[in-house]
């Protein structure tokens, strides 16, 4: 069993370094190093989004949310897939046509306000380290689940192969392997679902079994959870990733309007039921193991059990491909915004392509070792993170870049109140749901929400904008350039 | 318990990822026409 697993991971091993090697050749200037020269084909964009959204978190912690509350985590799918539409069809089109490096860059353009710049590069940084510490720290439990490896070695190995690519790549290697370990996590998907329905007995079997333990599994609130979180799930999923700068750094790689649009459709065909499979599998491996306590790691655990050791090792392979092609993002939209951003922003003199492109990378290194102690510390409220990370992402960042792309009257004082009220606001929602004894029907985040888009447009309303701010909002609808 | 009950359980979620697939395509396509005709000279 073990050679083959070895053997599985020496392949996916390989693959990324081919794919890391392609992207060093193509890499002569800050453009290639950040955007991918700005030439990505449409199937590398769809795929690469894919990838960077399927972490080990969704690809096995998804498993066991769906094992424990049934489709109410549906809710999580379908609010990422209506955020692609929109992504793709509406977003990307207009940042592609401002055509800059990162999304801090484009907020101070577009609003004509150059401290939003480094202020939201910062909370950028911020947010991208604690969601890499979090994927790192799922490649490290493989590792160490597997064969026993100290926890801090697998971790530190997991940054080591991460940070190498990066650093020697950029955008175009992290884009080129994602879609590598795309193709591996989907191999694993379609081989591995069936195996798993027909040993738990069948879809009628499952069905009925979990039908009996937990009455209502499969209706939309799982049976356990209520309607309004499972509405808030949906727009803490559907906005967060309307904010989210790692995804929407993506559409600067694109040449064309059209490339976006054909990788929007491919997207939406393929990511609902490529993730929707994972119901099943967490259905049926609840009638296969009814009292498991950690629900996370039951696919491997079925695998191990049932499946021949080829599939095991592809699945290992699977889940380090999940996890680098998720944590490679993130670190690069950080390095990338720390050197374009903050450092630009601090020198204020000139700085030179070979310059900003050598930058980037010890960013790179630096983000990563920066990470470490969060990886290694593994603390427990660190999925509370995430998600507080997400709320204030939609909240803030997705109402202001959403409708900063589309409503030229918008203001720079009606972004810097909605990304403050935004935060802070989602911030002291989620404390309150932590500390405070709240009502079953009511969720912070929906509210929120709400009077974050009002904020925006009576802020919008009762002041004035500028030219130069007018000037880059025109400069993203003109189709011409599409 | 069958396909059928599960989805008339999920009809809502079911009907919502419909919904998300149906308009990819068509938006998707016209968006995709109406770019091509932007190509043209």
């Amino acid at each position: 069993m073990n050679t083959v697993i070895v053997l599985s991971l020496v392949v996916a091993a390989f693959l990324v370094a081919w794919s890391a090697w392609h992207g060093y050749r193509r890499t002569r200037s800050a453009t290639d190093y950040i955007v991918a020269g700005r030439s990505m084909p449409w199937w590398v964009v769809a795929g690469s989004l894919l990838a960077a959204s399927t972490s080990g978190a969704s690809f096995f912690g998804m498993v066991g949310d769906y094992n424990r509350t049934g489709f109410y985590t549906h809710w999580v799918i379908l609010g990422i897939a209506a955020s692609w539409l929109v992504i793709c069809f509406m977003v990307g089109p207009r940042l592609r046509r401002f055509g800059g490096f990162t999304i801090p860059e484009y907020l101070a353009k577009r609003f004509d306000s150059p401290l939003l710049r480094p202020v939201f590069a910062l909370i950028t940084v911020a947010w991208m380290i604690v969601l890499m510490a979090t994927v790192v720290v799922q490649g490290g439990l493989i590792f160490y689940g597997l064969w026993g490896w100290p926890y801090e070695l697998s971790v530190s190995l997991m940054l080591i192969v991460i940070s190498l690519y990066t650093i020697t790549g950029g955008q175009t290697s992290v884009m080129y392997t994602d879609f590598v370990q795309l193709i591996i996590f989907v191999a694993a998907t379609i081989v591995l679902v069936p195996i798993t329905i027909n040993v738990a007995g069948g879809f009628g079997h499952v069905a009925e079994t979990v039908e009996v333990m937990q009455p209502g599994f499969f209706t939309p609130t799982g049976g356990v959870m209520t309607v309004v979180s499972a509405m808030s799930l949906f727009f803490i999923w559907f906005l967060g990733y309307l904010g989210h700068p790692g995804l929407l750094t993506r559409f600067y790689t694109v040449k064309k309007d059209r490339d976006l649009y054909k990788a929007g459709i491919a997207l939406t065909l393929f990511y609902l039921p490529f993730l929707g499979s994972m119901s099943l599998v967490g259905a049926s491996l609840r009638t296969m193991y009814p009292d498991a306590e950690d629900t996370e790691i039951l696919w491997l655990q079925f695998a191990v059990d049932y499946a021949p050791a080829v599939i095991v090792g592809l699945l290992v392979a699977s889940l380090a491909a999940a996890v680098l092609s998720t944590a490679d993002t993130w670190l690069l939209t950080a390095a990338s915004s720390v050197t374009h951003d903050v450092v630009r922003y601090v020198r204020k003199s000139e700085v030179t392509d070979s310059q900003l492109t050598r930058w980037t990378r010890w960013s790179v290194a630096i983000l990563a070792l920066a990470s470490l102690p969060i990886a290694l510390n593994r603390p427990d409220y660190i999925i509370e993170m995430m998600t507080l990370a997400y709320t204030v992402a939609g909240a803030s960042g997705g109402i202001v870049i959403v409708t900063s792309l589309y409503w030229r009257r918008m203001t720079k004082s009606a972004a810097w109140a909605g990304l403050i009220f935004g935060a802070s606001t989602a911030v002291l929602g989620r404390i309150m749901v932590a500390f405070m004894n709240l009502p079953e029907w009511f969720d912070p985040i929906l509210p929120t929400l709400v009077v974050t888009a009002l904020i925006v447009v009576v802020v919008s309303l009762r002041t004035h904008g500028n030219d130069k701010s007018d000037a880059v909002f025109d400069t993203l609808t003109r189709r011409a350039q599409a | 318990m069958g396909v059928q009950d599960v989805l008339a359980d999920a009809w809502l979620q079911v009907a919502l990822a419909g919904s998300i697939l149906v308009l990819a395509v068509i938006v998707g396509s016209v968006m995709l026409r109406r770019s091509k005709d932007e190509d043209k000279p």
